[in-house]
């Protein structure tokens, strides 16, 4: 292990090695650095991204809270006044969106995005105009919603939206459409974060970072990732099918037309119940890279916590139903439920067991950030046992909807998530700004936090139990409610407080704060190898690590890395570089160039904001300019990526040449799309899910006198659609086999083939003898044609798209990564109907 | 060859055990409420409803392919582990030796989940 006065002395000893160094950062910096002034908005690079996304976050976070405060005021007393019932439905359904998804996921994928290229021992993320679009869906998701404000219709169907209450029937207003979009949008940002996230970690650690080195945090990132492009589709389905009820008048939800509400509750669940794990396991990855450091140990016991990461990532999927204990489904379906929330008590309890056990055998010291880990095993711990509670069913009928139930999701919140998060915005501090934060001033905020927290629920568990509902403005006198609830919304204050000194500390020491250097914690792990505050570029050369904690073991690093003598150390291609590596074993396999700043993410994500507007003001001619401005930018980001002039073989240093990544079969590209069409296959498997849970409720599917239509139509359209794909097989093989003008024959051919498909189906629907607004089965059957028509039409740009590639020589034998993405959509694309077309037309007839 | 030789490399050993468990937990729900709804439950097969049987059937076929995932997985951490003293010092001895103690930790705790969620079948009638 090395202290820093070994590094200290070393670095004086060499001060030729000094000299190289401060060079070398000059000309990474220039690679590297930002434009300034307003160009600012152009950067893409992630720890400006990543920056952002917190920054925001805390914005959201007191906007949030602010409407808390506000709600805790009106229930200081009893038959208070000060917001009227739906000004109160407004607030909290506020709250608990602006809470779960403006301020928790963002913020967390923030931190995510700008920590985790440093741990892993990378330069950036891989592709940096994909999480700078991500932030600005984000913010304009954000500003949707609260925009919704100043036309005094905030959404007020509370968080989760329940159907009926939020149709147009019952709420004709835009109050509901606004959420929709807007939480829409934020969530499109969460998945392409995610996506992103995830090809970096399984393809860009420093060499030798095979599976079993990778930093916890990392594992947990990887897993909630997954569990994102899992998770979210199910409500972004949930949402664009309400939307169009909502517009269109198509069924869904509504029981009259063959619909069922109890599809939303579904849908809203399979998200929200993961949704809870993925804010939770970020928070938890961050003690488990804090905890170490201050233990001043290695963390015991990290292949259990990699197995309590994995299984919680599965097992969270299995609760979704134990929202909905009271509405009638039969007990042994509940009692699978109810199992798997037993099961998960397990690997969350193996998770804590790790901690206390890294603690109790280190040599604990408490700074700031380890008091707020000591915070949340109090408060998680508390939530954990009220969960349990609530997973008995006959306890949960007996406070269903009660504060119990506020009091129980704000201890596991609060405790899981905002504590944790504190903790790791004090640990990781210095490398935002390059100081310390005082020790002193710290302890008096934590203190107030954690008291004002106790004090502001804790009684509600009580008024809960006394039957006090959620989600009511006021309540009559002498119910034995008043005092509690004057505690509570006492306690609240403090906790406010509490926030805003830390908040307050936060910015004072980015002024005041004592100048910190390299690795003030002597932390293990590879972001503390970088200089602080954190250059743009991380690394100045890439190091190869030889174990979980390589600032403990592997002395000469930090000098080596900045003298630039390991990998990509030569910054003369004058191009931002990443390294490749394997997805196991972390040995070099390619090398990455990526984006430098540009404008192209602010001006994809300016007309979508557009496209959405005129969705939500019902302009649709808005939302068709916007979509086609969408399309337009989208083929200039595309174009724009890929450098034609690049080698196909690059130095990688260290002796070692690599294939650039056009060239190479592991394209980060590759990945990327594979794990999009995941996250499509599940928004189409919630689609069909939809079908499917309709079936089961209704007396008569398809109703009574209708069918599909004749299969003429859809049979033909088959035999096209298998024939596009045949003909983009034998494409893609000329390509590979240097035959180029076959390759864009073949596209052209595959053209055609999909438009004639389109007119086909365009045949069958006027063919199909039920409008979409009269029953829930034809609007099911129209959706699911139109979700595959869209699939098609963006197949088709792609074919197009690869068409002029190959013109311009982009596309060569020795870069096939393009036909292979825009190949495997057309697959994934006809593979699609096949499913679609087995369900609308062979599943009623075995009915 | 037999199971114990038998290797899944890296990360996909290390999800298979929940990959079935997850499987298992979205085929049976959907039995049970489609069989359910559809009136399934009125049959019987020696004196046993047919759902409850379709249940049984499919809980034992998913634990025994988690319980053979594990073997599996304590098959290939053994050979790591006994590996020589040389191989247990390179990077994939170590590796190798995380990804099948992994494997077989996974499977053990997808078993258990199995069981846990299997077990109210015996005791229940499905459709109340
Ligand atoms: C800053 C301190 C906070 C206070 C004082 C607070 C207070 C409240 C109150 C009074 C309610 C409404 C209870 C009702 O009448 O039903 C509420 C609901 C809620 N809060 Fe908080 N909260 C805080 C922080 C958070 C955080 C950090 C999160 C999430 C990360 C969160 C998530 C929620 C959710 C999801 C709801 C339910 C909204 C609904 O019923 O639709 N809260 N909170
Ligand atoms: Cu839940």
């Amino acid at each position: 292990m090395t202290t820093r006065d070994d590094t200290a002395a070393a670095t004086v000893a060499d001060t030729g090695g000094a000299d190289r160094s401060s060079r070398l950062h000059h000309r990474f910096e220039a690679i590297w650095g930002t434009p300034p002034g307003i160009a600012r908005l152009s950067a893409v690079n992630h720890t400006s991204i990543g920056i952002r996304f917190i920054v925001t976050g805390f914005v959201f976070f007191v906007l949030g809270g602010l409407l808390s405060m506000l709600m805790r005021v009106q229930l200081a007393l009893p038959e208070n006044d000060v917001l009227d019932e739906g000004i109160y439905r407004q607030f909290f359904t506020m709250h608990g969106t602006t809470m779960m998804f403006l301020f928790a996921v963002p913020i967390l994928e923030g931190f995510a995005v700008y920590l985790i290229p440093k741990m892993i021992g990378t330069r950036d993320l891989v592709f940096p105009r994909l999480s700078a679009f991500g932030y600005w869906c984000y913010l304009f998701g954000g500003i949707f919603l609260y925009s919704s404000f100043f036309f005094g219709s905030a959404p007020d169907g509370g968080w989760f939206m329940y159907v009926p209450l939020t149709d147009a029937q019952f709420s004709p207003g835009p109050n509901t459409d606004f959420w929709l979009i807007g939480v829409t949008f934020a969530e499109v940002s969460a998945v392409a974060a995610a996506i992103e996230l995830i090809v970096a970690i399984l393809k860009t650690r420093a060499p030798g970072m095979s599976l079993d080195r990778m930093p916890l945090f990392a594992w947990y990132i990887l897993i909630t990732s997954f569990m994102i492009i899992f998770a979210f589709p199910a409500l972004i389905l949930g949402s664009i099918l309400l939307e169009i009820e909502r517009a269109f008048g198509f069924v869904f939800f509504d029981a009259g037309r063959g619909g069922h509400p109890l599809l939303w509750q579904h849908l809203f669940w399979i998200f929200g119940h993961p949704e809870v794990y993925i804010i939770f396991l970020p928070a938890a990855g961050m003690l488990s890279m804090i905890i170490p450091t201050f233990a001043r140990r290695p963390i015991a016991g990290y292949t259990w916590i990699v197995l309590s990461v994995i299984a919680i990532g599965f097992l969270s999927f299995g609760l979704w139903v134990h929202h909905m204990f009271t509405v009638g489904i039969p007990q042994l379906a509940l009692s699978f439920f109810a199992a798997a929330s037993m099961a998960i008590a397990i690997p969350t309890g193996i998770q804590i067991f790790a901690w206390i056990a890294t603690l109790w055998n280190g040599r604990p010291v408490v700074t700031i950030p380890l008091l707020f880990v000591l915070g949340v095993f109090f408060i998680f711990v508390l939530g954990g046992l009220t969960g349990v509670m609530l997973a008995l069913v006959p306890f949960n009928w007996q406070v269903h909807d009660t504060h119990f139930v506020v009091a129980h999701l704000h201890y596991v919140l609060i405790g899981g998530m905002v504590f944790p998060l504190f903790a790791g915005l004090y640990y990781w501090l210095p490398l935002f700004s390059g100081r310390r934060y005082s020790e002193s001033l710290g302890r008096a905020p934590f203190w107030l936090m954690f008291i004002g927290f106790n004090v502001t629920f804790l009684p509600m568990h009580l008024t809960g139990l006394l039957g006090m509902p959620r989600r009511v403005h006021t309540y009559a006198e002498g119910l034995g409610w008043d005092w509690l609830n004057l505690v509570s919304t006492i306690g609240s204050f403090l906790l406010a407080a509490g926030i805003a000194l830390v908040l307050l500390d936060v910015i004072l020491h980015f002024l005041f704060g004592k100048r910190a250097h390299r690795n003030p914690w002597n932390a293990g792990t590879l972001e503390w190898a970088i200089e602080a505050p954190v250059p743009t570029y991380n690394f100045i050369s890439i190091p190869r690590v030889q174990g979980r904690d390589p600032l403990w073991s592997q002395a000469e690093l930090v000098n080596k890395m900045n003298r630039g003598e390991l990998f990509l150390g030569n910054p003369d291609s004058d191009q931002r570089e990443l390294l490749g590596t394997n997805t196991v074993t972390g040995e070099p396999e390619s090398v990455i160039r990526i984006s430098k700043s540009t404008w192209i993410p602010l001006l994809t994500a300016l007309p979508l904001a557009l496209f959405f507007f005129g969705l939500l003001a019902r302009v649709y001619v808005l939302t068709a300019i916007g979509g086609a401005l969408v399309v337009v930018a989208a083929l200039v980001w595309l174009w724009t990526t890929g450098h034609r002039q690049a080698p196909d073989i690059v130095d990688a240093g260290c002796g070692v040449s690599l294939p650039i990544q056009y060239a190479s079969p592991q394209a980060p590209g590759w990945w990327a799309v594979c794990f999009t069409i995941m996250a499509d296959a599940v928004l189409y498997s919630s689609l069909l899910f939809a079908y499917f849970f309709l079936w089961t409720v209704s007396d008569a599917w398809p109703p009574a006198d209708h069918s599909p239509g004749s299969l003429a139509f859809p049979l033909i359209g088959i035999v096209v659609l298998l024939a596009s794909s045949a003909v983009v097989v034998w494409a893609a093989r000329c390509g590979r086999e240097g035959a180029s003008v076959r390759f864009r024959y073949g596209q052209l051919v595959a053209l055609v083939l999909g438009f004639a498909f389109l007119v086909l189906q365009t045949l069958m629907l006027l063919d199909f003898d039920m409008r979409p607004q009269q029953h829930a089965y034809a609007s099911l059957v129209y959706t699911i044609v139109g979700f595959h028509l869209v699939h098609i039409v963006i197949a088709m740009l792609m074919a197009g798209f690869v068409f002029f590639r190959s013109w311009f020589g982009y596309i060569t034998v020795s870069r096939q990564l393009e036909t292979r993405v825009s190949s495997i959509f057309w697959h994934y694309s006809v593979f699609q109907w096949l499913l679609g077309f087995g369900v609308i037309y062979l599943f009623p007839a075995m009915l | 060859m037999t199971l114990s030789d038998y290797r899944l490399d890296g990360w996909r050993g290390v999800i298979s055990g929940f990959v079935i468990w997850a499987a298992y937990f979205v085929v049976i729900y959907a039995y049970l409420s489609v069989g359910c709804e559809k009136g399934l439950s009125d049959a019987e097969l020696l004196g046993v409803n047919t759902v409850t049987l379709g249940l049984v059937a499919i809980t034992m076929a998913a634990l025994g392919s988690i319980g053979a995932l594990g073997w599996v997985g304590f098959a290939s951490w053994r050979a790591a582990a006994r590996g020589n003293s040389e191989d247990e010092k390179t990077t994939a001895g170590t590796r190798n030796r995380f990804t099948g103690l992994l494997m077989m930790m996974t499977s053990g705790l997808a078993l258990l989940s199995t069981i846990l969620v299997g077990f109210p079948v015996l005791l229940l009638h499905p459709c109340q």
